[in-house]
């Protein structure tokens, strides 16, 4: 041991955040990021979140966290198993064969995706 | 030159601190170490005690033999435990390095140790309570001293006039500060109590006085002139005393000391440290440096030091401030925090932090009063 060796600033040092967001290899504004103001769940074929049990949520949170660490652009090249689909599919348009309908709220010019989230698509 | 000091189980800090002053050599132009160093943190963080470590030290190796053979050291333990309290110190004189060690408690001297470094490290002498463990040849005198449980060895050599550790003793006796290491007291700062001294100093010292009086001018205080006036003692004994000389548009005007302002008289006491250590290549310790001065003039003092041609002799400073506008003239490098957990002080030099948040394009003051670099209060 150190004649000036001292565990608390040790401690202080070592946990001392690394990283800043100027940096070059920060990629914070690159991460795809999740807005779910628009969310609707009173839609016929929609669940409430209220219905989902703990370990589904969890699972849902664990997801998002896990997207949340890309950019859309990696999900979209992604692939899911042999199938020739990947986490993250664009459709553009909202999708004819869906049994939701264009919520009236969301603005109408977006592009309308899927992420896969649990082995089918949601 | 002062390369680093470091304390352990000593007042606030329970285990080690070390300040070196030495540069990183991306940064370094002229000298490896640093001319300034900063002392930043929280009320009661200790940053005095830090200060103060040094200051006690010096003190401990350049006069502990004027203390009576009982008299305890002063010492104050982390929590007041028994066990002995840790200093260090590296410094160089010349091209050659030393390396200074005591371990001391409250009534006695548990060990003191010197060593030098040329090409390598050599030990030059060890003490182990009052007996000397080990000397090289050269330090062969020192064997004939009879050590004593309050004084240092380099203390008591200086007082018997031997050579072999004058320099050392020189070194010591160079660190002037504006706190009593004993009990912690500031002095020079323009209360009455330092004034008698400093002026007998001035009277001794015309250079010094001139000093004085030139930055007095340059600090835009008002004065013109510094006159000391003598008066006598019923012993015959003569104490001077200033008096300030101001042009106005009516002529000169004389105001004494006591009417002048905090800061002048501040400037005046502690102007008389800044000009001794100049001169010898010492180190100054000022504990709340920023106390009664405007944050332009702390930068504008500190200059004295970071400027090779105001300072040929290399001296240094090392001060405790509240005020952070020096941060950025410092940058990184020259700025201590000292953070407090659960009562125990710690410390470190901002360039120490990993990370790029203190980059050399930002701001260190701005990114210290936001709290990320710790060392400001818990409100």
């Amino acid at each position: 041991m150190s004649k000036a060796s001292n565990s608390r600033k040790d401690r202080f040092i070592n946990e001392f955040s690394q990283s800043s967001l100027e940096d070059e290899k920060c990629d914070i504004i690159k991460r795809c990021k999740f807005n779910f103001s628009y969310f609707d769940c009173n839609q016929e074929p929609a669940a409430d979140i209220a219905t989902w049990d703990e370990s589904n949520l969890q699972e849902l949170f664990n997801k998002l966290k896990h997207y949340s660490q890309q950019a859309l652009s990696h999900w979209q090249q992604e692939r899911i198993g042999s199938v020739r689909t990947h986490v993250l599919e664009v459709y553009g348009s909202f999708p004819r064969r869906s049994q939701f309908r264009h919520p009236p709220h969301v603005p109408s010019d977006v592009d309308w995706a899927r992420f896969r989230l649990d082995g089918k698509s949601d | 030159m002062l390369i680093s000091f470091g304390a352990r189980n000593y007042l606030s800090f329970k285990e080690g601190f070390e300040i070196s002053m030495q540069l990183p050599a991306s940064i370094v132009k002229e000298s490896e170490v640093s001319a300034a160093m900063c002392i930043i943190g929280a009320n009661a963080s200790g940053k005095t005690n830090v200060i103060r470590a040094l200051a006690f030290i010096a003190r401990f190796c350049s006069d502990s033999f004027s203390l009576k053979p009982e008299d305890l050291l002063s010492i104050a333990t982390y929590g007041f435990c028994n066990e002995p309290s840790s200093f260090f110190l590296e410094f160089s004189i010349g091209e050659i390095r030393y390396n200074y060690t005591a371990e001391l408690t409250n009534r006695r001297v548990v060990s003191e140790s010197l060593a030098r470094k040329a090409s390598k490290w050599v030990p030059l002498f060890s003490r182990e309570g009052n007996e000397l463990a080990q000397c090289i040849k050269e330090f062969d005198p020192l064997k004939k001293i009879k050590l004593r449980k309050n004084a240092s060895i380099i203390s008591i050599a200086h007082q018997f006039e031997m050579s072999v550790l004058e320099e050392i003793y020189l070194f010591f006796s160079n660190i002037e500060s504006n706190i009593d290491p004993l009990d912690g007291e500031t002095l020079y700062n323009g209360l009455a109590t330092s004034l008698v001294a400093i002026s007998k100093w001035y009277e001794y010292s015309p250079t010094g006085l001139q000093f004085t009086k030139e930055k007095l001018c340059e600090a835009d205080t008002g004065i013109n002139d510094i006159r000391l006036e003598a008066i006598k003692k019923p012993n015959e004994e003569e104490v001077y005393f200033p008096v300030f000389i101001h042009d106005t548009k009516d002529g000169q005007v004389e105001i004494p000391y006591y009417l002048e302002s905090s800061g002048t008289r501040l400037l005046y006491t502690q102007l008389a440290l800044f000009k001794q250590v100049l001169d010898t290549g010492g180190v100054l310790l000022l504990d709340e440096f920023d106390n009664n001065l405007h944050p332009e003039l702390l930068g504008w003092l500190i200059d004295l030091f970071l400027d090779s041609e105001n300072n040929p002799h290399h001296a240094q400073i090392i001060f405790s401030s509240h005020n952070t506008t020096v941060m950025d003239r410092l940058t990184k490098y020259r700025v201590v925090v000292v953070n407090k957990e659960e009562n125990e002080s710690f410390l470190y030099r901002l360039d120490e932090l990993p990370g790029s948040l203190l980059r050399n394009d930002r701001s260190v003051e701005t990114i210290y009063k936001s709290g990320k670099l710790g060392g400001v209060p818990s409100l």
